[in-house]
């Protein structure tokens, strides 16, 4: 086993794109779970339209990244090999799995609140702390996409 | 969009058949004599995790979204069959970091906690199986 970075193959002049765009679905789905609480408490219907195009984009955003990141997952074969890998993968599709139905459920019913869909922003959020771990993990454990040359 | 439900179905098959066969061959292990019937053993098994249990259980998660998307599936027995899905993905989940554990000392017995995992996960598929079928609410 080498202690040498491992280089992510989906990057723009060596900057790893997974890194750069899952920072907003991620901020977009963890504010979700604000929304829906500022609604609980106030009853303010703009409170239910922000929790609509947060679970969207939030939703939107973490396909797109996820579909950068599983590309590095598949082509880089020391990425591959690790087991950490394929776990951060399954966290992060369950996660966006709830959060597409979360905005679907939104979407259908743009005017009212479900409570389901406050029930479902807190589930989002406990496997985004988890899936986040495990993605730190990797960053900082077995240096993914980090350069130590310059 | 029947294609995508043989799709999610497929890969479920795929996923749970792959997920009850782990927990025992992880179990397993620790029996081997040699080392070089060790190094096959843990090779065959990050195969198996790798390259079959987790992309199955990619493309089940995916194309079962992809089903209650087109198909605008919102009920509530939906979103408990997913929290059940969630219980299933965390035993996975355990079922890698397992994994690792026997990488760094292959010969620690681990019998018991894959016996409860095994459980857990032949309880779990068909309690989601269940809801799908009988939608109760």
């Amino acid at each position: 086993m080498t202690n040498e970075p491992i280089r992510s193959l989906m990057s723009i002049a060596g900057h790893p794109v997974h890194p750069m765009l899952i920072h907003f679905p991620v901020a977009f789905l963890l504010g979700l779970v604000g929304a829906d609480l500022a609604y609980v408490y106030t009853a303010d219907p703009f409170w239910a339209r922000v929790g609509l195009w947060l679970a969207g984009l939030g939703s939107l955003g973490g396909w797109l990244a996820g579909l950068a990141g599983l590309g590095d997952l598949v082509l880089v074969r020391r990425i591959r090999n690790l087991i950490i890998a394929w776990s951060h993968a399954l966290m992060a599709v369950m996660t966006l799995s709830l959060a597409s139905l979360n905005w679907l459920l939104r979407f259908n019913d743009a005017n009212g609140f479900n409570p389901w869909g406050l029930y479902l922003s807190l589930l989002t959020a406990a496997l985004i702390t988890v899936t986040s771990l495990l993605g730190g993990q990797m960053v900082y454990g077995h240096a993914i996409g980090v350069d130590v040359k310059h | 969009m029947l294609w995508l439900l043989l799709l999610h179905i497929s890969a479920v098959l795929c996923w749970c058949g792959s997920l009850l066969y782990l927990p025992a061959l992880i179990a397993g292990t620790a029996s081997q004599q040699t080392a070089i019937g060790l190094q096959r053993h843990q090779a065959v098994t990050i195969m198996v995790f790798s390259l079959f249990a987790t992309p199955a259980a990619l493309i089940a998660i995916a194309s079962g979204t992809a089903v209650f998307i087109t198909g605008r599936i919102v009920e509530p027995w939906l979103i408990l069959k997913l929290t059940l899905v969630v219980v299933l993905v965390v035993c996975h989940a355990v079922v890698g970091w397992m994994l690792l554990r026997t990488l760094t000392a292959p010969y620690k017995t681990v019998t018991l906690p894959c016996v409860l995992l095994g459980a857990a996960v032949a309880l779990l598929i068909p309690a989601i199986v269940w809801i799908v079928l009988t939608k109760p609410f």
